[in-house]
């Protein structure tokens, strides 16, 4: 990711909280797959 | 990318990941891949986040103390010799007597190993001014010799000393009050000799510097050290740590808010104004907590020229006593020596002895007050301003002990020994404005005298913001504003302390 310099403290712990729950969700999301398997 | 941004993305990414086909292998596959390759990108992202995190969170981590702080510390530790030349303290309490004899009083029905503790405080303090205390000094009894005896000569040894003060306890259960007293004969016997200690050690100290002068470099390097630690970023962040500020006090809404509280229209020089209020308030919180303390002093000034003599005619009774109690003692040792002793005649020995003693601790704790009043009558003058006869009753362990206990029954001695201390370290390191200019006998309304004063300086401040309950809110706001001022002078921001404390909260960075 470019520019963070620019995103506040406050959005920056936001959006890693947003990418880890959506990483959470794609792991999951595998794993359902896989199981189909 | 922006927050916004992100979460338009991962819904889109969603929804696009929910509608691709899994029903057949081929699908599987495909989803598969795209699921992988997302992961991995997201992954990166929140890689390149956390590095960004980590970088803000280290530049905050890595603010160290400015290096002066610690020196002006030392500094400061140091020029505090100066409180030896207290006028308001006798030796007895430049030895801390009054403090140790108090607390071995105390601890009398408490535990042995802080009974003992208190008896090497004491030997300690005798040593520090040049005296050793031998067995040979405790003549008040021959139980308190033969237990000083094993409290000198085996300190190491912890199985001796309990043995021997069990065995002697049976015979004498008032040892440890024995003790205490004679502790206090031994002050005054060694009393000219311990003053000499005090005058040759101010001499040796001020043969280089004059007094006048430490003590002004010891309110100069306060003043110093205070200074830097208002704008050192490290000590910021330690008072938010140790939740002594509150962020959300500190943020533009509420500092906006208490600005209006105190002035309509804001002055240039606000910041000088609020720290000269701070100082009065923190004067006037000190008088309005000790009011009583203060009617006391002033009672016991306007009635001083009662005290004179009686301090003398008190320790000449004493010494009566004693002459007496040493004869008896003497009279005692041979009897138990002498082979045909008459239990009879002995009973009736041991229980003079027993009853002069009683009159001697009776007496030396009449002492403590007399010694106490005959300080005022000394030192204090009828012109003595309040914040002088605070100084003195902060300088005074045993008076501020009795008047609390005295003013409130249920506070304990942890509770008062530590506004002791409070006390007087404030009276000894504030530089007072409005208390020094107050005398004791005057009576003045002082809320007034604050409300009228600062009127001037256009600071919205009734005579009823002063109502002690009130003070402490107040005095918050206002060092809210200095600190939030102070803030804006160094490297920091309340939304980078606000992120910092939130990361030492949350578990990103483990």
């Amino acid at each position: 990711m470019e520019n963070m310099k620019d995103i506040k403290n406050k959005d920056l712990i936001e959006m890693y909280e947003e990418i880890e729950k959506y990483n959470k969700f794609l792991v999951e999301s595998l794993e359902n797959l896989e199981q189909k398997e | 990318m922006n927050l916004e941004e992100l979460k338009v993305l991962i819904d889109k990414n969603k929804e696009l990941c929910s509608v691709l086909p899994e029903n057949t292998i081929l699908n599987r596959k495909k989803k598969k891949e795209y699921l992988k390759k997302e992961l991995e990108t997201f992954q990166n992202m929140e890689q390149d986040i956390l590095a960004e995190i980590k970088k803000r969170y280290s530049k905050i981590e890595e603010f160290k103390e400015n290096k002066e702080i610690p020196i002006l510390k030392e500094e400061e530790k140091k020029l505090t010799l100066f409180k030896e030349w207290n006028p308001y303290n006798t030796p007895y309490e430049k030895m801390h007597l009054d403090y140790y004899l108090y607390h071995l009083h105390r601890y009398y029905k408490d535990d042995l190993k802080s009974v003992n503790v208190c008896l090497y405080s004491l030997l300690e303090s005798f040593q520090k001014v040049g005296i050793t205390l031998t067995k040979d000094d405790f003549i008040y009894h021959t139980s308190a010799m033969e237990y000083m005896d094993v409290v000198i000569n085996h300190k190491e040894d912890e199985k001796i000393i309990q043995e021997t003060f069990e065995s002697l306890y049976w015979k004498c259960p008032n040892i440890i009050t024995i003790l205490e007293v004679n502790f206090k004969y031994l002050y005054y016997k060694n009393l000219k000799k311990i003053e000499k200690y005090y005058v040759d050690r101010f001499e040796k100290v001020t043969s280089n510097h004059q007094a006048e002068q430490i003590l002004e470099s010891y309110y100069n390097t306060i003043a110093k050290r205070k200074a830097l630690e208002a704008v050192d970023e490290y000590t910021i962040l330690q008072k938010f740590i140790k939740n002594r500020v509150n962020v959300t006090d500190l943020n533009q809404f509420n500092v906006d808010k208490k600005k209006k509280r105190f002035f309509e229209n804001l002055p240039t020089d606000m910041l000088s104004i609020l720290e000269k209020l701070l100082s009065s308030l923190e004067e006037y919180e000190y008088y309005m907590n000790y009011e009583f303390i203060v009617n006391d002093m002033r009672n016991r000034l306007s009635n001083k020229d009662q005290y004179k003599g009686k301090m003398e005619a008190k320790l000449k009774e004493i010494e009566k006593e004693e002459k007496t109690l040493f004869q008896l003692n003497e009279t005692q040792k041979k009897k138990n020596k002498s082979f045909f002793n008459k239990k009879k005649k002995d009973e009736k020995n041991i229980f003079k002895i027993q009853e002069i003693f009683s009159h001697l601790e009776t007496f030396y704790a009449e002492l403590d007050d007399i010694k106490y009043n005959e300080l005022i009558y000394n030192k204090l003058s009828v012109d003595i301003s309040i914040s002088d006869a605070l100084k003195m009753v902060s300088s005074n362990y045993l008076y501020f002990v009795a008047i609390l206990k005295e003013n409130d029954a249920t506070k304990n001695i942890k509770e008062i020994t530590k506004k002791h201390q409070d006390l007087a370290y404030f009276m000894n390191s504030f530089s007072f404005t409005l208390l020094n200019n107050i005398h004791l006998l005057e009576e003045k309304n002082i809320s007034e005298i604050i409300s009228n004063r600062y009127k001037l300086l256009s600071v919205s401040l009734e005579i009823s913001d002063l109502e002690v309950n009130n003070l402490k809110n107040m005095k918050d706001d206002i060092n809210d504003l200095i600190f939030a001022d102070n803030l804006t002078k160094t490297k920091l921001n309340v939304e980078d302390i606000e992120f910092y404390l939130e990361m030492k909260k949350l578990k990103i960075l483990e």
